[in-house]
């Protein structure tokens, strides 16, 4: 071919694409007539339905304010490098997120979001929130966003399974023990517990801290001192590592990540599993009639000392870059009325919990035995990363060390035999004091 | 004979694994993309579908803005591969064939340029053009991509450009040619398929890139299809279906456009030449 054709045609395929990007480019802004707008980013949750509810509540209030509301559902894996970049870059910051307290808290000292306390007093006072979110949520007693519902980890039952062996539904971390070793049968691949310490296992990370809180051990004080080598502690490391390796959990569970406890239910390996209602949602499938039929669903056990949960509490927090804060409280406010939050609940029942006092009367949390489970560890769940240290510091420390996924690499060395409890939590009291040091 | 005959044997074997080997992650991506949610938590999976269903591909072309985001990727990938060519080629060209002093500073600079990971450049390319006001505009992100394919693309084509020989140039120079015209009548010809694989590596780089479009591209009308599928990922239960069967369907272009430039490649390589 001609080389001046070539590069005429180069060009002017170039040019040609150039111009049709720009019929692709972000939509015009429509201005309304009180010239007033909000951004808002919301992390989308499982269900499409819920998510085209929010939008069209988001839609709603555009019309009855006539503000414009430019909002952007963003998947969670994707959220926070977008605010990140945003935060970092200082442009283009949302007005309103999604967040929750691990997040507030990864970014102390530097915190993103504003003092919300006083529209969540304001909440509170219309309509009560449980203790466990209005308290649990503060961070150095201040609300750095507005609880709004709450996620939670419940425990999956193979009921069929246990009634063979004459046993009922575990109540404690002990029954649950016991009923693990009872149905086992790793020779017919079957397995009591369904408990994994994969590297980047997430899940169980926070399955493991709650087992370690209920039995009375903490990895930090009140004060925030380091308590990881704590007794207590110690025993729930060893507790677990006896059931690995006496087969009451799959081998292969030192290599899972979070989904390698539901996957391992859903292929009907394991007995006991404690996960996000998640895994009730896909147990709804047709194929899974049978499974269904033999699950139970029930908050999590207690241990000897205590039943702490831990808080999943999420909502949603007014940046500091916020230019029209009472724009901005109002939405909040309007996404928190009881009708139609009532009706959004529902619709995402029982995957998230609602937050509130007077949804212990409300038929759609108290008739149906899953999300009245749902609802009960809402209630209960006051746990965070590092409880119970009470400084913003220690909180912070704890935070940050969690995304290391400590707890599950202590457990994993001592499973696999490549450390024993001690030494495996004495690195952890290591890089607890690096985190610590970080923060101050 | 007999040792002929098991050489060939072999050869086929050898083959036939590294197929295996390479084919194996597509076959299982396709398999797992016809499979329903609950048949890919079998306990033992399943080599093929027990129920083959289309229901992944349906959703993704129905009810998400998967399409929307092929459209968007290609429009970028397509602009941006030719630009770093048009841009490159000529880089490339005076860096192989000129003499100058700092040509060794400028080469290895181009190298460094391309070894840098995205994730230390992304904030601040995020700034750059958030300042110019192009953030969730793919004009934005056509004005990152070339940070990361004009370094590959020239450090490619220099030693490409540089084994073509010599004494074409000189034969042009002696009819009357100028450089300019010497380097686009002359060798962008017999570099052709050097150029096009190029061209065609710049084009996957932008094809399934994920970072920058992350944090540059917010609203869903200008996101890229990589965003698109990882919106598609709630909690600890990924739709794999889903995800796989969009992972088939984004091959697709890169497919066709392999299988279209390779007869060029092939041509191109034989094409012209000297008699020494």
């Amino acid at each position: 071919m001609n080389m001046k054709k070539a590069t005429a045609m180069i060009i002017a395929a170039a040019t040609l694409t150039a111009s049709v990007c720009t019929g692709f480019a972000a939509a015009p802004v429509k201005t309304t007539s009180e010239d007033k707008e909000i951004t808002v980013w919301i992390e989308k949750v499982f269900s499409d339905d819920a998510n085209a509810m929010m939008e069209a509540r988001l839609q709603q209030y555009q019309e009855d304010t006539g503000i414009t509301v430019h909002y952007e559902m963003v998947s969670a894996t994707d959220f926070v490098t977008m605010l990140n970049a945003a935060i970092e870059a200082g442009s283009n910051i949302p007005d309103v997120v999604s967040m929750d307290t691990t997040k507030v808290l990864n970014y102390y000292p530097n915190i993103p979001a504003m003092d919300v306390s006083g529209l969540v007093n304001e909440i509170n006072e219309e309509r009560p929130y449980f203790e466990a979110s209005y308290e649990g949520t503060k961070i150095g007693g201040v609300h750095y966003y507005v609880p709004y519902y709450s996620s939670s980890c419940m425990m999956f039952v193979r009921k069929d399974k246990l009634e063979e062996q004459g046993l009922g539904i575990p109540a404690t971390w002990e029954e649950v023990f016991e009923a693990a070793l009872a149905v086992s049968n790793p020779e017919e691949d079957f397995y009591g517990l369904g408990m994994g310490c994969g590297e980047n296992d997430d899940d169980d990370e926070n399955t493991f801290r709650q087992m370690i809180w209920n039995a009375g051990g903490y990895l930090l004080d009140a004060d925030g001192a380091i308590t990881c080598e704590d007794p207590a502690v110690v025993d729930t490391v060893d507790k677990w590592a006896e059931l690995y390796k006496a087969g009451a959990v799959p081998e292969d569970a030192v290599t899972w990540d979070a989904g390698g406890n539901n996957g391992s239910y859903l292929a009907g390996r394991t007995a006991i599993v404690l996960n996000a209602p998640t895994l009730y949602n896909a147990l709804q499938a047709e194929e899974y009639k049978e499974l269904l039929e033999n699950t139970v669903v029930v908050a999590p056990p207690v241990g000897a000392d205590n039943g702490v949960y831990m808080n999943f509490n999420r909502g949603f927090s007014i940046m500091n870059a916020c230019e029209d804060v009472d724009t901005a409280s109002d939405l909040i406010k309007y996404l928190c009325e009881k009708a139609w939050y009532d009706e959004y609940m529902n619709g995402i029942a029982p995957v998230f919990a609602p937050l509130f006092e007077d949804e212990l009367e409300n038929p759609t949390w108290t008739e149906d035995a899953v999300n009245a489970e749902v609802l009960k560890y809402a209630q209960n769940a006051s746990g965070y990363y590092g409880y119970p240290v009470s400084t913003i510091e220690g909180r912070s420390a704890a935070a940050k060390h969690y995304f290391t996924f400590p707890v599950v690499k202590a457990f994993n060395q001592v499973a696999t035999g490549s450390a024993s409890a001690q030494s495996a939590l004495e690195n952890m009291k290591y890089d607890l004091e690096d985190f610590t040091a970080m923060v101050q | 004979m007999k040792r002929k005959l098991r050489n060939k044997i072999l050869h086929r074997i050898f083959i036939a694994l590294c197929l295996i080997v390479a084919l194996g992650p597509i076959y299982w991506m396709l398999n797992t993309s016809l499979k329903s949610e609950a048949e890919i938590y079998y306990k033992i999976p399943t080599l093929w579908p027990e129920h083959v269903t289309l229901d992944s591909y349906k959703y993704l072309l129905t009810g998400t803005n998967f399409l929307n985001g092929i459209k968007n990727s290609l429009i970028i990938a397509v602009f941006v591969s030719l630009f770093s060519i048009f841009v490159a080629y000529p880089a490339a060209y005076v860096l192989a064939r000129l003499q100058f002093k700092g040509k060794r500073v400028f080469s290895k600079t181009i190298l460094f340029m391309y070894l840098l990971p995205t994730s230390v450049l992304y904030i601040p390319l995020y700034i750059f053009v958030a300042r110019l006001g192009l953030t969730n505009n793919i004009w934005g992100i056509m004005l990152i991509y070339p940070t990361f394919t004009l370094p590959y693309v020239a450090w490619i084509l220099i030693p490409h450009i540089a084994s073509i020989s010599s004494t074409l140039e000189e034969a042009a120079y002696i009819d009357g040619c100028s450089k300019f015209q010497t380097m686009y009548r002359i060798i962008f010809p017999l570099a052709l398929p050097g150029i096009i694989s190029t061209t065609i590596f710049a084009f996957a780089m932008c094809w399934g890139e994920y970072l920058y479009a992350l944090v540059n591209l917010i609203s869903s009308e200008v996101q890229t299809f990589p965003l698109v599928l990882s919106g598609l990922i709630f909690g600890d239960m990924p739709p794999w279906n889903q995800l796989m069967a969009g992972a088939i369907m984004a091959s697709v272009p890169i497919l066709i456009i392999y299988m279209l430039a390779s007869s060029s490649l092939v041509g191109g390589a034989t094409a012209g030449g000297v008699k020494e």
